[in-house]
């Protein structure tokens, strides 16, 4: 067997197996546990890397296992898995980081780090995934994943938000797998192409084909929080705030986006979409979206409800800039599913340690955090630069190429829709940093000392400083080749160049 | 030309400043080393706030003035403008917040129509980012529009000028100067660099430009007289200045090419003198105000004053004779009227020179510590600038001769000499404006306020306000979406998918 086709399948075990073997583990076996968890995740990274490196180079991974008749489970390392792979990677190395630190001391580790475990195999599995049937199966385990997480506290409220995480992400499961059933009848299962395999069936079955896009967009639009279908997600935050950062940056919303393109560009394709024309519906559902999303943020008195709505709001982006079908839009949308996973769980790892340093929940409650934690504040304010777009942040760059690609590609009001976004993003996130720089502190709900060199404590600390140097780095040196940007574009470059 | 292309953002391009953009580079870091040496020691409280926002500001200014693409410009307008903010509320009370409150409401706006304008601009040309490939690109109505509200909130002149008179004084002393002399020019900066010259639509709105600027230069003037706080009277000198500067913008746009370089440097010439002039100004303002000064800081205080009268000798005569020049060679319609204007609008600015002196006055010598070391140093090397640009700005001698002529004395003369007549039977009427003229509050406050009602987090010590109608059913459709809204829809879905299936079956 050759090495490079086990590669992805090594890439998902890397996670899998220290999963499983920490649910093994004795609750107090600290060194053991965190050195499996930190095992796993640098041998993704370097995995990630050189797998990165040869799809630069044009090399192919792709690996093949017999499972279902006429649908095999199949990994395939192309480009644009490779950006949500990195992505997860990355992000999953510091908000392991952060974990450790965060669930020091309480009760239940193991369970937590296995299934968190568990959840990122699921995610790199998904982003790997080479067809229809992969792709359904890793986006279901996703689920089961998660939701212990979501219900880790065991409270009642987060009960509750799992009930109604589960409700909605199984009916939207099962959602999805009907419309790819009814594919998969149609046409089988052949491996996603650029372009997509759906040009011989258009003629015959264009009304099949339609209701196949509907049924998979409203299986998919229940992780990506598209509109009417976005009500769990502002209710899982009272999640721990690892959990939300990877809910809300990597794993379960920007597993419904990626699948989102995956289904316009590899399923359906650019040509058939337009034939059937279906664009419009997704960009007008994903505008609706965002500006609804802004708006309730608006709204929101607690830090992490606001947060979360901003989700609801941003990710749409993606959306957006896949459903316009044209090819600086799709730049845009992809660099901003890279872009919005730093910049969110920047903002969800600065509120998680304001919660746990100081037992701010509460927007009143932020006022004067900046003089008693001045580096988690200056990452919260480059996170919420990003999201409103201010240049040099890397939220300017996918606004930027978001709106060139809606002028290209015919939609000169998506520009209003962005601008209306950027305004009240301006609007629910410049209070807080006014609170936060600007305002006298007052005495804090509940302090903790939880570190006596820094601010708080230093495994708290480093994810969310490292995340916002990337926030930067990402917007200022966009033009390097290593940067999201350019990788979209070559991505764009792949997607739109077949024939 | 020198240029780069770097790794950064895409399009990343600098070059250094060339021809008359060094001047204007030069002003801008002479004004920043100055006022950073003038705050040494004169800022003694929230130092780290003052200097983040100072340090950012600045680099957000240079930053835009070395840029030679769309987003290098706009990101070193956005971070200055934000920077800013800081400046504005450093004192802390309730004014400042206030302004600093209107102000970035208004640079949050300017940035978004600007985004705007840019995105337009760079789409018509296809993606180009160099500054330089704007040039041969057509304006359409919006694209215009976008560009000169984006760039004149930042710029200042009448009607966009709201958030400049609360802000400007709203600042410590040394940060008024650079948010006056350095950064309000930025927006003129922009509007001359992305609107190209001798493009149809433009030319077309000249005239009514034209009027504008005139309209600006005489408004800032006469309302800094009905205001009594000697930093406010400088802040509408600087929205009438803006005007000024306008004019030579416009006169820029419509003077034929062979005589676009003259015009350039009269439009960098006048940005110059008035940058140097209003921050030293300013920087006395404040002195006056906190400090007590020797006899010899008099002469520091008053030269600006002079060249901003335009006085034969000073830079102001010469810029102010390049302008008249300027207006009565171009093709603009209804010339009389713009000389009329002019002739006025010196009129204006003298009375306002007089009226801020007579302010300056009242507070000259009280008691207070003395001025340091480096403030003074900082103000007499600003003056001494100002003092010498007619010598060292070689572009406009000509201009600078031609003033020493008599008809030209003459001219500029007379204003002056007719300001000091009826400022002096003012003074000797006792005449007092009525008081609901005196210190006019500005509207935009109230507006400012509404805006914030939007955004602003519920407080519990406020009764808790009665919905609008559509608020409530809003309310309501929320709580529907977040609870029931999921179930119906799916079973709906799953009950066509069964018919289809059996559909296809059959």
């Amino acid at each position: 067997m050759d090495w490079n086709s086990w590669l992805p399948l090594w890439v998902v075990l890397s996670s899998l197996l220290p999963g499983l073997l920490i649910f093994t583990l004795a609750e107090d076996r600290y060194v053991l546990r965190t050195s499996l968890n930190m095992g796993g995740v640098l041998l993704k990274l370097g995995l990630v890397g050189w797998m990165w490196q040869g799809v630069k180079a044009g090399q192919d991974y792709y690996f093949e296992l017999p499972f279902l008749p006429g649908a095999p489970l199949v990994l395939h390392g192309d480009a644009l898995s490779m950006q949500f792979v990195l992505l997860s990677s990355v992000l999953w190395c510091v908000t392991t980081l952060y974990a450790i630190g965060y669930l020091e001391g309480s009760p239940l580790r193991s369970r937590f780090f296995g299934y968190f475990n568990l959840c990122v195999s699921a995610t790199v599995g998904l982003a790997l995934s080479g067809n229809l049937v992969s792709f359904v199966l890793f986006y279901e385990l996703l689920t089961l994943a998660t939701f212990p997480l979501v219900v880790h506290r065991g409270t009642a409220a987060a009960l509750k938000a799992g009930r109604r995480y589960l409700a909605y992400t199984l009916t939207g499961g099962t959602v999805l797998l009907f419309g790819a059933a009814l594919l998969h009848s149609l046409i089988g299962s052949p491996v996603f192409m650029p372009g997509g395999y759906l040009q011989p069936l258009l003629a015959e079955h264009s009304g099949v084909l339609t209701l196949a896009f509907v049924l998979l967009i409203a299986g998919l639009g229940v992780k990506a929080a598209l509109l009417p279908l976005h009500g769990w997600l502002p209710e899982a935050m009272v999640a721990p705030a690892p959990v939300s950062a990877l809910l809300h940056a990597v794993a379960v919303v920007k597993a419904g986006a990626f699948g989102i393109v995956r289904v316009v560009y590899d399923v359906f394709g650019v040509e058939v979409m337009q034939q059937l024309d279906l664009g419009w519906l997704l960009v007008v559902l994903a505008s609706s979206t965002i500006l609804y999303g802004s708006w309730r943020a608006l709204q929101q008195q607690d830090l992490k409800r606001r947060l979360a709505y901003s989700t609801v709001s941003q990710v749409s982006y993606v959306t957006l800039g896949v459903a316009m079908l044209g090819p600086v839009a799709a730049i845009g949308g992809l660099v901003h599913l890279v872009h919005q996973g730093v910049m969110k769980i920047t903002l969800f790892f600065c509120a998680g340690n304001f919660a746990e340093t100081l037992g701010i929940h509460k927007i009143q409650e932020l006022n004067g955090v900046g003089r008693r934690m001045p580096l988690s504040s200056t990452a919260f304010t480059l996170g919420a630069a990003g999201m409103i777009g201010l240049p040099a942040t890397a939220g300017m760059l996918s606004k930027w190429y978001l709106a060139t690609g809606a002028l290209e590609a015919g939609y000169p009001w998506v520009l209003l829709v962005l601008l209306g976004s950027s305004a009240m993003n301006a609007m629910y996130f410049l209070p807080l940093l006014y609170r936060i720089w600007f305002l006298p502190a007052a005495p804090w709900p509940q302090e903790r000392v939880l570190s006596n060199r820094f601010e708080t404590h230093w495994m708290l600390l480093l994810p969310p400083v490292l995340t916002a140097a990337l926030v930067l780095l990402m917007g200022l040196l966009a033009g390097t080749d290593i940067s999201p940007l350019s990788w979209s574009k070559l991505i764009v470059e792949r997607e739109f160049s077949y024939d | 030309m020198t240029e780069w292309t770097l790794w950064l953002w895409p399009g990343a391009s600098y070059a250094l400043p060339q021809g008359p953009m060094v001047f204007w580079f030069g002003f801008t870091l002479l004004l920043w080393c100055c006022a950073a040496l003038y705050s040494m020691q004169t800022i003694q409280s929230r130092k780290r706030l003052y200097w983040i926002s100072f340090v950012l500001a600045m680099l957000g200014n240079l930053q835009l003035l070395l840029a030679q693409d769309v987003l290098g410009f706009y990101l070193g307008f956005a971070l200055m403008s934000l920077s800013a903010y800081g400046l504005v509320i450093h004192r802390g009370d309730k004014t400042a917040r206030q302004a600093g409150r209107l102000y970035l409401q208004l640079a949050i706006l300017g940035e978004l129509l600007l985004f705007a304008g840019l995105l337009l601009r760079v789409d018509a040309a296809e993606g180009a980012l160099l500054i330089a490939n704007l040039q041969s690109i057509e304006l359409t109505p919006l694209t215009l529009t976008l560009l000169l509200l984006g760039l004149g909130l930042k710029a200042g002149f009448f009607p966009l000028h709201i958030w400049l008179p609360l802000a400007h004084p709203a600042a410590p002393v040394p940060a008024s100067a650079v948010l006056s002399g350095a950064m309000i020019k930025a927006g003129l900066l922009g509007l001359w660099q992305f609107l190209p010259a001798q493009d149809p639509l433009l030319v077309s709105w000249l005239p009514g430009l034209a009027l504008l600027a005139l309209g600006s230069a005489l408004f800032g003037a006469l309302i800094a007289l009905l205001h009594q706080s000697s930093k406010v009277v400088l802040a509408y000198s600087s929205v009438s200045q803006m005007g000024y500067m306008l004019l030579a913008l416009v006169l820029y746009w419509a003077s034929p090419l062979e005589l676009q370089t003259a015009a350039t440097w009269l439009l960098v010439g006048y940005c110059c003198h008035h940058a140097l002039l209003k921050s030293a100004l300013f920087l006395a303002a404040g002195s006056v105000n906190h400090y007590r000064l020797s006899t010899w800081h008099g002469a520091l205080l008053l030269w600006p004053l002079l060249s901003l009268v335009a006085l034969p000798l000073s830079s102001g005569a010469m810029v102010k004779y390049g302008l008249k020049q300027g207006v009565s060679e171009s093709s603009l319609p209804a010339l009389p009227l713009l000389d009329a204007l002019l002739a006025f609008g010196a009129l204006c600015t003298a009375l306002l020179a007089l009226h801020w002196l007579r302010l300056a006055k009242a507070q000259w010598q009280l008691p207070g510590p003395s001025l340091p070391g480096t403030a003074s140093l900082a103000w007499g090397i600003l003056v001494l600038a100002s003092l010498s640009m007619p010598g060292w700005f070689a572009a406009l001698r000509p201009q600078w001769l031609a003033s020493l002529s008599f008809s030209a004395v003459l001219a500029a003369l007379w204003p002056v000499a007719l300001a000091l007549l009826l400022h002096w039977g003012w003074q000797r009427s006792g005449w007092q404006l009525a008081a609901a003229w005196q210190q006019p509050r500005s509207p935009a406050l109230g507006w400012s306020l509404w805006l914030k009602a939007g955004y602003q987090s519920r407080s519990r010590a406020l009764p808790v306000l009665r919905l609008p109608a559509w608020r409530q059913s809003e309310r309501w459709l929320n709580r529907r979406l977040a609870t029931e809204s999921l179930l119906p829809g799916v079973c709906a879905l799953l009950l066509s998918l069964l018919l289809l299936l059996w559909l296809l079956s059959g």
